[in-house]
């Protein structure tokens, strides 16, 4: 944990966490030691510090008694030896006044923090294994490390198991009073969304579409800290993006990156102290969780968006552990659900630690009022008249559906209907595409506005695509799923809407272009589907939950 | 490749190459020149002497393995090859080369040191008579021939020597520090004082060093507010981290220890710690047995070393398939060796026990008993009776083996060799041991690497041994020799092994490197041929209790008293002048020794006895003893050193008092009574079950926390009664329990004799 300048801390100790929260500390000038140990190991500079030096004082904690008083005897060593003034504080009254007898000085009891949580719910802290443990009655203990008290206090009341005096104290401070100071009132909230670097524009997509309900809702101001090469695109949405590289773009050793991005990321959240981060990804981030845990970064909420249909050999508990990290869990509801084989489903009935697990509708970028029609759509891709077949297949897609697209190719002649291949923003030129004279290409983004132009659309089956076609779209679909291992089981989705007649489903391996030639006739006969799912808005549903999580931290309940 | 060039173009080519620092190059030049050693001396010299002053050592030594075999060579040039073959292991090169040149006798300072320093495994009064004439000779000589006699054990000459030293030098501060050390070694705490204090002056890391050796000293001898003191000073400096953490270390702060590391990789971060001291931080971590502290800044990029995270990565630290390296101090702390490398062997662990594991003693099979020192304390004492009696129950002294970590006499550590010698059995110092041929395996290598230093060290010495020996049992005696007897059976697989432990466990006696003994217990314990025993029921239940095991899993091995030497003379009469009181003990705190001298102020002033008070020991606050006798006018006191035996003190005297506050069984009591002195003594440890009560002849059980004025009133009271007593019952009393006979029966159960 890295304290600000005029901090002197001892790294495992929890309680710079908590003072940064504290109205008569946050931002003050003067030098702060936060025990008499962070005191003895930090003395050079306290000595030469020649303006206000505070040291808190603190009962038995994690060393044994003599330790503590051998501690206590040192620094008043030290004192006789300099001549230095100092302050001596203690978090409570019991303790200043035991402090005050051994020391024989002096101890202030510091001012109560106010109270931020008045529900039922209780977490147990403990030091008696040795390191900071939230205690579970149910489960193992979890590493406290990985929470901000100032975070916690705002989700529970919090308990010891009273072996450990100074740990007692710590959250007696945590909890707060009632009739403590109030914070300064807060502004519009600041949310921080992190995107990760995925194979598309899935993650960016998804939290562009909650983004935009959180700016419009609550007036959020929403900085994306995006490790997608999509981040222009977030830009053209109006939002703050900060572009990030991972270690593997940049060949660094991980634990190196993660430090850096831990430091970094802590930086920034001490400088906006955000009121919450929101990562979607599959799970949280280490500098994320790191960084959040350091000193006077705030207490910004952690919300986890998580979609479903990971594939079925992903196992393990180890990516579910961030459950027990966020304070809520989001899984974007999925229309193929049911057809849901990854270790996610049915999670939303599981205890975490605090989080609520909830699942929304299905995400769209796009809203029905967004749509145009499909003169102004054409218009607006320079679209002629005729029949017109959208391929969407993602960025490096050839190489795995070489062949479909060779089938598409002369069905579509064949049909007398005109392929139109959608490359990612995110794509490279693709010879093989560029140069065909019976494909036009077109590159925009997000598509489903312009879903209208099309009398068919060939499309992967990710989140996005799949849950915008299938409710924003009533034309002919061919689903051609992806099949990567980092990937969505797009496949269960694809046969999923075949299932429901909502689609048809091209095979990898399929060798058939009866299917194929199907589907292009239908195309040119410019085909309705029969009957798809009616559009929902998962992200004003995700967006009002943040908005709760939010709310339900900076207000007495 | 002949050359047609002159010697004196080489030459001027030589120098030339040398000043450049191209020794290699310069040496292939000579041997291209055609011109060899033996005609031309001279050119190969220079080549040899400058690769020697620029440090280019393997070069140097090529150069002179020529010389050597053309016969041609200097005073100097045999010097440089002496030295390298001493600083290579290799004293016996070194020997014949010197006594080839310069005789048995040298002349030349230089080559008399060196030659004393090459003899000292092989002759040591001729190594000593070599280095005690190095008075005069050079700084370089002084010192090493002070290193040299600290090598032997020759303390005293040592510190002699470093006298010297220190006043024909006195801005070396080297001597300065072995002055301290040699001092401090030898019990001379005020010249140790001294010796740190002067190094105050040093500056920078001189004086913080200076001040943790001021420290410890200060601890040692009890003076807590001076080693407050001293460690404030040091924390007020902007000292280099390894001091700061010795200082935790030396003041047994663990958690300041932590904080301390916690605060490193920041500043490591800004470029305030450099390479070489983040070294020293992971070196000193690694031999303190902060395994994850090490691997905890090792992730947060201090640089550690080849060999160290070879090791670590192979002991499944770290890596690609090891475990992920601890992210907090707090995580970090919990990783501690030898707690971590436990169990040694994973795949023994509930494997099924192989044909034979428990055999019996057989006649020619060889016990290593094994203990720290032979100094004189009672446990060193019950050590030499378990040889004596084992050799007097009729086992051949040639199957008995002791191994002793020190013996060194002017450190006090030898103060039972003679006695133990006189048994007839193997003694092996193996502080001496050369372990030039040491062949470990890689993984017993791996596990040695990782313990802590010290343990390091005695369980490398003891491996060595026994690998040797081939024991069939290991007896390691106190926890200093338990521990590494235990991890040392474990990686030879030796059959049996008995660990005796003493009174009370480590933390309590104040040892806080006690986790250490803990966490190797609780692993070879479990092993199904390894014993242990104390030597009181109390101590027995307080190991059982700190190791968790069930009560009974440790036995009792009772002491015993050499009925030969400590008897009772009916012939004496008892003294018809006043009261001889007896004290034998350490003087140390934790013997209360100045409660004792107060006790015997009480006895005379409040109850008028007309006494004459004895103690008889040695320890760090002999001083303040005498001091404060005075200071209460017990002027009479009479304060002797230890003697080796101690029968007679107990026939000049008409009673024992012992106040101790920690004891286990005391020796002095069993030894007192066997005599027919009347004992009184406090409530602690094994003393109730040592002590005969009851009846007039019963000795007086005194409580653990006592007054000396109530102490003197309980004794004034009843020592009328006991001193009129008979003798007789006290003496029994001991012959029933204690006796030789009974300890050897009882040790060659333990070892597995055939019944």
């Amino acid at each position: 944990m890295t304290a600000p300048h005029r901090w002197l801390t001892d790294t495992s100790d929890p309680l710079p966490q908590l003072i940064a929260d504290h109205p008569k500390f946050a931002g003050r000038e003067e030098l702060i030691a936060f025990s008499q140990t962070a005191a003895l190991i930090h003395w050079p500079t306290i000595e030469t510090y020649t303006g206000k030096v505070s040291i808190i004082l603190r009962r038995v904690g994690r060393e044994d008694e003599t330790e503590w008083r051998n501690h206590l005897a040192l620094l008043q060593q030290l004192l006789k030896q300099s001549g230095k003034n100092i302050d001596f504080l203690a978090l409570n009254d019991d303790a200043a006044t035991a402090l005050s007898d051994e020391m024989g000085q002096t101890v202030t009891a510091m001012p109560a923090l106010p109270r931020e949580f008045r529900g039922d719910r209780a977490l147990t802290l403990s030091r008696i294994n040795g390191p900071l443990q939230l205690v579970r009655d149910h489960s193992d203990a979890l590493p406290a490390r990985q929470y901000n008290l100032a975070r916690l206090r705002r989700l529970a009341v919090m308990e010891t198991d009273g072996t450990d005096a100074d740990l007692a104290d710590v959250v007696q401070f945590a909890n707060g009073v009632p009739e403590g100071e109030r914070p300064h009132p807060k502004k519009a909230p600041v949310i921080f969304v992190i995107v990760p670097n995925g194979f598309g524009l899935g993650h960016v997509t998804r939290m562009l579409a909650v983004a935009r309900h959180l700016k419009a809702r609550c007036g959020a101001r929403v900085i994306f800290w995006s490790f997608s090469r999509g981040v222009g695109i977030i830009s053209q949405f109006g939002f703050e993006a900060v572009s990030r590289q991972t270690a593997r773009h940049i060949g660094a050793e991980a634990d190196a990156w993660r430090k850096w991005e831990t430091e970094e990321f802590a930086a920034v959240l001490r400088e906006l102290k955000p009121d919450l981060v929101v990562q979607d990804s599959a799970a949280l981030e280490d500098f994320v969780v790191d960084a959040l845990a350091r000193p006077d970064v705030g207490a910004a909420r952690l919300a986890l968006i998580r979609r479903g249909m990971w594939q079925k050999h992903i196992l393990g508990t180890n990516l579910l552990a961030s459950e027990n990290l966020a304070d809520m869990v989001v899984e974007p509801g999925d229309l193929a659900a049911p057809a849901d084989r990854g270790i996610t489903r049915g999670r939303a009935t599981k205890t975490t630690a605090f989080a609520g697990i909830e699942v929304s509708a299905p995400v769209t970028l796009t809203q029905p009022a967004e749509l145009l029609d499909r003169k102004r759509a054409r218009k607006a891709l320079r679209l002629g008249r005729g029949r017109y077949c959208l391929i969407s297949l993602g960025g490096d897609a050839f190489s795995d559906w070489g062949h479909l697209v060779r089938h598409l190719i002369d069905a579509a002649e064949k049909a007398r209907v005109q392929l139109v291949w959608a490359r990612s923003p995110l794509a490279a030129p693709n010879p093989d595409i560029d140069g065909n004279p019976k494909i036009m290409t077109r590159s925009f983004y997000p598509l489903a506005p312009y879903l209208a132009a099309f009398d068919g659309v060939v499309s992967s089956a990710g989140y996005n695509s799949f849950h915008e076609l299938m409710q924003l779209y009533d034309g002919p679909v061919l689903f051609a799923p992806r099949q990567h291992s980092a990937l969505d089981d797009q496949a269960a989705r694809a046969r999923f809407a075949a299932s429901q007649g909502w689609a048809m489903h091209a095979e990898a391996a399929q060798n058939d272009d009866r299917s194929i030639s199907s589907f292009m006739n239908d195309v040119r006969a410019s085909k309705k589907a029969a009957s798809r799912p009616q559009w929902r808005d998962g992200a004003a549903e995700i967006s009002d939950a943040l908005a709760g999580l939010i709310k339900a931290g900076n207000s007495p309940l | 490749m002949q050359t047609n060039v002159s010697a004196g173009e080489i030459r001027r080519d030589l120098v030339e190459l040398c000043n450049q620092g191209r020794f290699f190059a310069a040496h292939m030049r000579l041997l291209d020149s055609g011109l060899d050693a033996h005609l031309h001396p001279s050119l190969w010299e220079l080549v040899e002497r400058r690769a020697t002053e620029a440090g280019d050592e393997a070069l140097a030594y090529r150069v002179r393995r020529e010389l050597l075999a053309a016969d041609v060579v200097s005073a100097d040039t045999v010097l440089n090859q002496a030295r390298y073959e001493i600083e290579h292991g290799q004293p016996g090169a070194a020997r014949i080369l010197l006594e080839r040149a310069f005789g048995d006798e040298p002349e030349n300072s230089e080559a008399r040191i060196l030659l004393g320093i090459a003899l000292a495994s092989e002759d040591r009064s001729a190594a000593i008579h070599l280095l005690q004439d190095a008075e005069g000779g050079s700084e370089t000589e002084m010192l090493w021939a002070v290193d040299a006699l600290r090598n032997l054990g020759e303390l005293k000459r040592a510190m002699r020597l470093c006298r010297v030293a220190v006043e024909r030098f006195p801005l070396n501060s080297m001597f300065l520090n072995r002055l301290g050390w040699i001092a401090e070694g030898i019990g001379d705490f005020e010249t140790a004082i001294d010796a740190a204090a002067t190094g105050l002056n040093g500056g920078g890391d001189n004086t913080a060093r200076a001040l943790n050796r001021l420290v410890r000293l200060h601890r040692r001898l009890g003076d807590k507010p001076k080693a407050m003191t001293y460690a404030a000073e040091l924390l007020r400096m902007d000292a280099s981290p390894v001091q700061k953490l010795s200082l935790a270390r030396t003041l047994g702060q663990s958690a300041l220890l932590q904080s301390l590391v916690g605060s490193l990789p920041s500043l490591h971060a800004r470029g305030r710690i450099s390479a070489s001291e983040a070294e020293k931080v992971l070196t000193f971590l690694l031999d303190d047995g902060h395994i994850g502290l090490a691997l905890f800044l090792w992730r947060e990029g201090f640089p550690i070393g080849a060999a160290a995270k070879r090791v670590l990565i192979r002991k499944g630290f770290g890596g690609e398939l090891g475990a992920e390296l601890p992210r907090c101090v707090d995580d970090a702390v919990q990783i501690r060796s030898p707690d971590a490398l436990f169990p040694l062997y994973p795949e023994r662990v509930n494997a099924s026990l192989p044909a034979g594991w428990y055999p019996a003693l057989r006649d020619n099979d060889k016990i290593l008993l094994v203990n720290s020192v032979l100094a004189a304390g009672g446990a060193e004492r019950q050590f030499l009776m378990v040889a004596r009696s084992l050799v007097a129950a009729g086992m051949d002294p040639d199957r008995l083996h002791a191994a002793l970590f020190s013996i060194e006499r002017d450190r006090g550590h030898g103060h039972f060799e003679d006695a133990l010698r006189a048994t007839g059995i193997h003694v092996h110092d193996l502080a001496r041991r050369d372990m030039s041929s040491l062949s470990m395996p890689e993984r017993e290598q791996d596990i040695v690497a990782l313990l802590p230093a010290r343990l390091r060290g005695d369980v490398l010495a003891l491996y060595d041994l026994a690998q040797q020996l081939k024991p069939a049992v290991i007896h390691g005696w106190q926890d200093r020799a338990a521990v590494a007897s235990g991890l040392v059976s474990q990686m030879l697989d030796i059959k049996r092994t008995v660990l005796s432990v003493r009174n009370m466990r480590p933390s309590k006696r104040g040892d806080e490197t006690g986790w250490i003994a803990r966490s190797v217990y609780k692993d070879v314990l479990a092993m199904p041929s390894v014993a242990m025993t104390a030597n009181a029921v109390e101590g027995a239940r307080d190991y059982e209790d700190w190791l968790g095991l069930p009560e009974g899993d440790v036995s009792i091995l009772s002491n015993a008293v050499d009925e030969k030497v400590f008897f009772s003379r009916p012939d004496l009469q008892p003294s018809v002048g006043p009261i001889r009181v007896l004290g034998v003990f350490r003087l140390a705190e934790n013997k209360r020794p100045l409660l004792w001298v107060e006790t015997m102020a009480a006895l005379r002033e409040q109850h008028g006895l007309d006494i004459a008070p004895r103690i008889v020991g040695a320890g760090p606050i002999a001083d303040e003893v005498r001091r404060h006798a005075e200071r209460i006018g017990l002027n009479d006191l009479r304060l002797d050193p230890p003697i080796e035996d101690p029968s007679e003190i107990y026939r000049q005297s008409d009673l024992l008092v012992l106040l101790s506050q920690v004891e286990g069984t005391p020796n002095v009591v069993l030894e007192a009574q066997i005599c027919g002195l009347p004992v009184a003594a406090c409530r602690v440890g094994g003393v109730s079950e040592a002590l005969h009560q009851g009846g007039p002849s019963g000795g007086l059980l005194l409580g653990a926390e006592i007054t000396a004025t109530d102490a003197a009133d309980a004794i004034a009271h009843w020592l009328p009664t006991a001193l009129a007593a008979e003798k007789e019952p006290r003496v029994r009393f001991i012959l029933e329990r204690y006796s030789t006979s009974a300890l050897a029966e009882r040790l060659l159960d333990l070892y597995g004799r055939q019944t």
